[in-house]
């Protein structure tokens, strides 16, 4: 290929990538509530591919956000329904509770495990004390028992009996706390996170995992009801190219 | 000869015999007129060492009773279905290689008698367990006894129960002392002076009903009867609760009896809860 042709190839390429960069997706939104139920509606469209839709829930004077819910996009366009059951989540160790924590619903488990893996917190984890912390994620089921933790790499410090039975039910759960479990008793900790509108992730208190794993820690993800606010909802919207918009608007009482 | 034939006169029984089977031993010693007696003591030379845990779903039930010199040990527990993960150590040694020395003494210029039996068969135990259940409901009980001292916790009806209990026990030296009149029949000194000690800690939490007691005592002779409680306790729970104990009960025996000792001699150093093997606190190997 000429060396003239190739550059005419390399500048064009620039040029539509730094076009592709300089546009962002474009948000519409619609709100209905029907008692403590909101629904948000939100039309995105970009002119690139899509990559997700984010929903915040921020508590308007604290600036803390009560709620937050990811979808993964598809396509240029898409139509994204929201819904906010006007609930806060909490997490408890059975003694010391706090709250309100990051929480989201768990996007692409498998079949087996969805059911285990329903709700997930990022958070910090100290095996010891004066560990150094690991960033990891805790699962939960509808009920909110604590099933799974595990690193960003996979690697999963915790399973639950009924997750082990479900995913290797040949696998005696005794063998398995003694040969898989690096948690340890009245010295693990979790640190899980706050997330704010203008000092970013906080970690909360750290949670001591003073029970049996067999007993799930007595970890428990618990929803509960939002105060009457006023609240800010937000959309953030991403592209495969990396650009991203945001849409926010303040909650009628 | 002469103080053969009184000392028969004096002691109706004394027994002091080998088991025969193993290397259990065990004596008594008993004042004819007077009923007086050191009870039954009996010991072995013998060591234990039990370690293990369960985890699981299901029901559970322990049975554990351990008597060696009136070192004692009692565990009960029956637990309804539910969840349980559970671990303990056992350790226990004793030794009878020593002979068991009785003295007889008379007082010059009258029938004063005093009769003195020095056993020095020791006796350790360290018994260490951590439970945690939830299901429909637990009973669990333990109980250590060491030489009229004791101390206990129960659960009754417990949904939720998490604890983890250490005890050691110790029992070095048993000084038995009794002073006697052989014309009146009267006893003047009555001491039964052990060298022991417990020291218990608890740490639970539980959903339910709960009793915690100990005593220490002061004792006059092995008979359960006659002895001075010096400090006792007994707490009941019913509902949840946080229930954490530590105690440390200790006697110097013969030694608490000398006037020249400085009076903090009559403390013993309590052992570092560190320094203590505490496997079972956390996961058992």
């Amino acid at each position: 290929m000429h060396p003239r042709t190739m550059l005419m190839i390399l500048f064009l390429t620039s040029i539509f990538s730094l076009l592709a960069q300089c546009t962002q997706p474009e948000i519409q939104l619609t709100e209905t509530r029907e008692g403590n139920n909101l629904t948000i509606l939100a039309e995105i469209a970009d002119p690139n591919e899509l990559a997700s839709a984010t929903l915040y829930i921020l508590e308007k004077k604290s600036g803390d956000v009560v709620w937050t819910e990811q979808r993964i996009l598809q396509g240029s366009k898409a139509s994204v329904s929201f819904r906010w059951p006007w609930r806060t989540w909490r997490i408890s160790n059975g003694t010391h509770l706090i709250e309100p924590v990051l929480v989201v619903k768990t996007i692409g488990p498998s079949a087996e495990e969805a059911p285990y893996l329903v709700y997930s917190a990022p958070c910090l984890l100290n095996l010891s004390p004066g560990w150094p912390p690991i960033a990891v994620t805790a699962y939960f089921d509808e009920e909110g028992r604590f099933h799974s933790l595990r690193d960003l790499s996979g690697n999963e410090f915790y399973k639950s009996r009924e997750l082990l039975r479900a995913t290797s039910p040949e696998t005696s759960y005794g063998r398995y706390v003694q040969d898989n479990i690096s948690l340890s008793v009245g010295r693990s900790s979790l640190r899980f996170l706050l997330l704010n509108r203008d000092t970013g992730l906080n970690p909360f208190p750290a949670l001591v995992l003073e029970r049996s794993p067999i007993q799930h820690y007595t970890l428990t993800l618990e929803g509960r009801t939002a105060s009457p606010g006023p609240y800010i909802v937000g959309i953030e919207a991403s592209s495969a190219a990396g650009n991203k918009a945001a849409k926010f608007f303040e909650l009628p009482l | 000869m002469e103080f053969q034939e009184r000392l028969f006169l004096l002691l109706a029984v004394l027994l002091l015999i080998l088991c025969g089977l193993g290397s259990c031993r065990y004596y008594q010693v008993t004042e004819g007129d007077t009923g007086w007696t050191t009870g039954v003591r009996q010991s072995s030379n013998i060591s234990l060492d039990i370690s293990g845990s369960a985890i699981g779903e299901g029901t559970f039930y322990r049975y554990t009773e351990t008597d060696f010199n009136d070192v004692r040990m009692r565990e009960r527990i029956a637990a309804a279905h539910g969840t349980l993960d559970t671990a303990e150590r056992i350790r226990l040694k004793a030794d009878t290689t020593n002979p068991v020395e009785i003295y007889l003494e008379k007082f010059p210029g009258g029938q004063d008698y005093l009769l003195t039996v020095n056993e020095t068969w020791p006796v350790g135990m360290l018994a260490q367990r951590r439970l945690d259940y939830m299901g429909k409901g637990i009973f669990d009980s333990d109980f250590f006894g060491n030489n009229l001292d004791y101390v206990g916790a129960s659960y009754s009806f417990a949904q939720d129960l998490k604890m983890d209990r250490s005890c050691l026990l110790y029992l070095n030296q048993a000084w038995f002392e009794l002073g006697v009149n052989n014309s009146t029949k009267a006893i003047y000194a009555d001491r039964f002076l052990p060298t022991k000690s417990i020291d218990y800690q608890l740490n639970s939490l539980f959903q339910g009903l709960a009793s915690f007691k100990y005593r220490q005592a002061e004792g006059h002779t092995m008979t359960k009867e006659r002895h001075t409680t010096t400090s006792e306790g007994l707490e009941t729970y019913a509902g949840k609760f946080q229930l954490n104990r530590h105690i440390f009960m200790a006697s110097l025996g013969r030694g608490s009896l000398n006037n020249d000792d400085d009076w903090l001699v009559c403390c013993p150093t309590k052992p570092s809860l560190e320094e203590r093997i505490f496997a079972v606190s956390y996961h058992a190997s």
